[in-house]
């Protein structure tokens, strides 16, 4: 296998201006960005044909390798709608009161950014990038940066933008960082608040009334109720009306027992693993973090996400010696791979904001 | 028009469009073993069989460069990478003496693929992108070099109507 000169130097050609190309791009080159959008757009009509042809393959495919798996989670979800349904009417409540406290007291919620749904058009192509693209993109004012969200919780955030699309890097990827809480509720071995928390009553704490909701059905509905073991199936016929009734939960809160919160940064860990959580601090409070808590995003005025946008729960601690704390991995709240529709909040970090304007 | 379409540059572009178009619609949804599997990559490696080095690495070289347009990753990585397996498939295809068999096609396609995949993320690692080469890449390697492997034979026709070669040429 000898190379001849004609063929070294169609390898010197292709290293060279494969070098040259890449080192440009790592600078930072505006033709090369402007390339790349341009060809996003003249692609974008090529991709649509693409996907309506392509879609009854993708169906049959995932039928043939899911069928099973489809079914087990259609019960699962069904199961879990039932349960949920009287905890949203609780929780919204719940919401409720939140929002006018925050309100009363001149405190920022999620609630006064705009978002804007989009539609996931495609996941990455490749099996180094954790990404999709959806169909927004400028001209409803997104921008590089801005953090995207399901229902469920934080999906990632833009890292390119065209007119009408963009490029969402999800939390699993491992260039993904953002600045995080964990929120947890248990209290800290050893403490005051442990044992404050091991002689309260909280039978004290909560009075307990009830929210009604009334509904209409349109065709016979089967409902299965599963509480503390025991199963009730009841039918509705057409037309009848069904009421339901879960219970609102009033608390009183005891400022002493407040959750413990702990900052640090969330990485991505690839399609291999979960994100994890590196600590910033090393304090006491470490000691607490659990399986369960709640991670969500600490804002702040440099941070690309606002405050207190869901991530997922600590789905394990991995102690590590010396001053850098456990590690925490995570299980985020949204299925990252099956993302349909999300939505990107419009929202500029404050330094930023105030820079520009 | 006919005569635009019967220059081999514009047949590439026009084959690395439609490719690129079936990459990022059906083949980054379907995913055997949780594996997207790479059809430039693939017409890289059979490039190199149909046509030799030097036609291997220009076909690699551009159809990466379409890829790197379309991807988030490093510019020219792609294109880096896809010309080289390109060039290195079809310098083992010329210096093996037992002619055009579908198995030999296969196992240089698979062999190509493969090794594509892991100098994709080592040229990665190097430049800066960080957890590229992990303990998943070897699986990656794999399946995208066995689901190449398979359809090799398949790509020949393509790559010799777009190349404007004969049956024989290479």
């Amino acid at each position: 296998m000898n190379l001849s000169l004609s063929r070294r130097r169609v390898l010197a050609l292709l290293a060279l201006t494969s070098i040259l190309l890449i080192t440009l791009d790592l600078r930072g080159n505006a033709t090369i960005d402007a390339a790349k959008r341009s060809f996003s757009t003249i692609r974008s009509p090529m991709e649509d044909v693409g996907r309506a042809i392509s879609r009854p393959v993708k169906n049959a495919w995932r039928g043939i390798t899911h069928y099973g798996e489809l079914e087990r989670e259609n019960d699962r979800l069904r199961q879990q709608i039932e349960q949920q349904q009287g905890e949203a009417i609780a929780a919204q409540v719940a919401l409720r009161d939140y929002q006018e406290l925050l309100a009363a007291n001149q405190l920022s919620s999620l609630s006064q950014y705009s978002k804007v749904t989009a539609q996931v058009l495609a996941y990455a192509a490749q099996n180094f990038q954790q990404t999709v693209e959806i169909n927004q993109g400028s001209k409803r004012g997104i921008r590089v940066g801005m953090p995207v969200v399901n229902a469920a919780g934080l999906v990632g955030k833009i890292t390119s933008v065209t007119p009408d699309s963009a490029v969402v890097l999800l939390i699993s990827d491992r260039n993904y960082s953002v600045t995080v809480k964990v929120v947890g509720d248990q209290p800290i071995p050893g403490t005051t608040e442990e044992a404050a928390a091991a002689s309260s009553l909280p039978t004290d704490a909560a009075a307990e009334t009830t929210v009604e909701t009334t509904t209409t059905v349109a065709a016979t509905v089967e409902t299965t109720t599963m509480l503390a073991g025991e199963t009730t199936v009841s039918s509705v016929a057409p037309g009848e009306s069904t009421t339901t009734t879960a219970p609102a939960t009033t608390t009183t809160v005891d400022i002493s027992n407040l959750q413990r919160r702990e900052l640090g940064g969330l990485e991505g860990q690839g399609i291999d693993g979960p994100p994890i959580v590196r600590f910033l601090n090393n304090d006491r409070f470490t000691r607490a973090i659990q399986v369960g808590d709640l991670v969500a995003t600490n804002g702040g005025t440099t941070s690309l996400a606002p405050a207190d946008l869901v991530v997922g729960r600590v789905s394990r601690v991995i102690g590590r010696a010396g001053a850098g704390g456990p590690t925490v991995e995570v299980e985020p709240a949204a299925d990252l791979r099956q993302l349909n529709f999300v939505r990107v909040v419009l929202y500029i970090p404050p330094i930023e904001a105030a820079s520009t304007g | 028009m006919l005569n635009l379409v019967q220059r081999p540059i514009v047949r590439l572009v026009m084959v690395g469009m439609l490719l690129l178009t079936l990459q990022t619609t059906l083949l980054s949804d379907l995913r055997p073993f949780d594996v997207i599997t790479d059809v430039l990559l693939g017409f890289s490696a059979a490039a190199g069989v149909v046509g030799g080095p030097e036609k291997g690495a220009l076909v690699g070289f551009l159809f990466g460069i379409l890829f790197d347009l379309a991807l988030v990753t490093p510019f020219g990585l792609s294109a880096l990478t896809y010309g080289l397996v390109g060039f290195f498939v079809g310098l083992a295809k010329t210096s093996i003496t037992v002619g055009q068999a579908w198995w030999l096609t296969m196992l240089l396609v698979f062999a190509g693929s493969a090794i594509g995949v892991v100098l994709f993320a080592a040229l990665g690692t190097i430049v800066g992108e960080q957890g590229w080469v992990d303990r998943g890449l070897l699986k990656v390697a794999l399946v995208v070099g066995v689901v190449n492997g398979l359809f090799g034979p398949l790509m020949l026709p393509v790559q010799r109507w777009m190349l404007r070669l004969k049956r024989d040429a290479a």
